[in-house]
């Protein structure tokens, strides 16, 4: 065999294995672009069931909010449980609204309408949230099925929640998440 | 004449097809029913309080018709550190086809303790038999489920008087 069979078989070889490591790269590289997701209001579409407690108190809420991918809530319903006393709230489309950023991080903010109580002992609590907003930081996951949401300062404002300044320390700290009631 | 028809046919589909589309749009808040829940789920609860009360580990089986067939109960009563073991006598489920919220009720029956030293779970608390209420909301088409309790969320054994059962626990369940 000569040198210049020996080289051209190498050069082939080469080949051979350079093309598809550089195939690989150039898909890797295309695959990261690809992940490169920009969310927005549309990221959030549907129904989504969430659960939400406070860290240091025995309060927790499970919520059904219907997202329209426009920013605003349209309907939504609640069940929220502050030391074993229950309210039960609708939502008030006309009050509630969502923001999704590109980066996936947004705002959240749901009204209550009507609130009703489980029995007699809870109805101070549950006037107390009627008509009251509810505010939270969120963050969207897995490419809009699930979201993670924390209570922003101030956490409630309207209904019986007046004045200024720390009116709502007992909330501050409600967190929880979000999936999507269908798919996932 | 005979090349009109496949055209028709086609503007039709394209119609059918769009109709269809926003037909599937405009129900996008799909309707929920009884089979979504089900049929087997793994269940981790608690209280979310700073000094955690007691979290409780359930085993739950539904016949996806409204019935909860099956189920055991790990309670643990993380303030003595002592573990009691239920099984669900009784357990009944609906389903809200609007907003796929519904309510749970699953009555328990004592199983057995530990180690033996765990008799306050029969002589007081939760009791030989009690029976938990909770709120819950579906996910992920029935893959995971969001619970509150209720108010009475106990009811059954120690709890009595006027106002029993005001109790907070909070959790999830997910599909084995």
């Amino acid at each position: 065999m000569n040198r210049g069979c020996v080289n051209e078989r190498l050069a082939k070889v080469r080949s051979l294995i350079i093309a598809p490591v550089l195939a690989l790269a150039v898909t890797t590289c295309m695959w990261g672009v690809a992940n490169a997701r920009e969310f927005s209001n549309k990221s959030l579409h549907g129904g989504y069931g969430c659960l939400t407690t406070v860290g240091f108190n025995g309060s927790g809420s499970v919520i059904q909010l219907v997202f329209d991918g426009k920013g605003h809530i349209t309907s939504g319903v609640s069940v929220g449980n502050a030391f074993g006393e229950v309210c039960m709230a609708t939502l008030d489309p006309s009050g509630s609204s969502y923001t999704v950023n590109p980066d996936g991080t947004g705002t959240l903010t749901v009204q209550s309408k009507t609130v009703t109580a489980a029995d007699t002992d809870e109805t101070a609590i549950c006037t107390l949230v009627t008509g009251a907003s509810t505010h939270y930081a969120i963050v969207v996951e897995s490419g809009g099925s699930r979201f993670d949401l924390s209570g922003l300062d101030p956490f409630f404002t309207g209904g019986g929640f007046t004045g200024t300044g720390d009116i709502d320390q007992v909330n501050a700290l409600k967190s929880g998440a979000c999936n999507r009631q269908v798919g996932g | 004449m005979i090349s009109k028809i496949p055209a028709r046919a086609l503007i039709y589909s394209a119609l059918m097809a769009l109709a269809l589309m926003l037909g599937a749009g405009g129900s996008a808040q799909a309707k929920f029913n009884l089979s979504q829940v089900g049929p087997d789920y793994g269940c981790l609860l608690g209280s979310a309080a700073g000094v955690t009360i007691h979290t409780q580990l359930m085993q739950l089986h539904t016949d996806k018709k409204g019935k909860i067939e099956s189920g055991t109960l790990s309670y643990h009563f993380d303030f003595v550190d002592e573990v009691c073991t239920y099984t669900l006598a009784s357990g009944t489920y609906t389903i809200d086809g609007t907003t796929g919220t519904g309510n749970a009720t699953l009555t328990w029956t004592f199983s057995k303790d530990s180690d033996g030293d765990e008799k306050f779970c029969t002589a007081s608390f939760p009791g030989t038999t009690f029976t938990e209420n909770f709120a819950f909301v579906i996910e992920n088409s029935g893959k995971r489920l969001d619970l509150a309790m209720l108010d009475p969320g106990l009811s059954g054994a120690a709890f009595t008087g006027t106002d029993p059962g005001d109790f907070f626990t909070f959790g999830s369940c997910t599909k084995q």
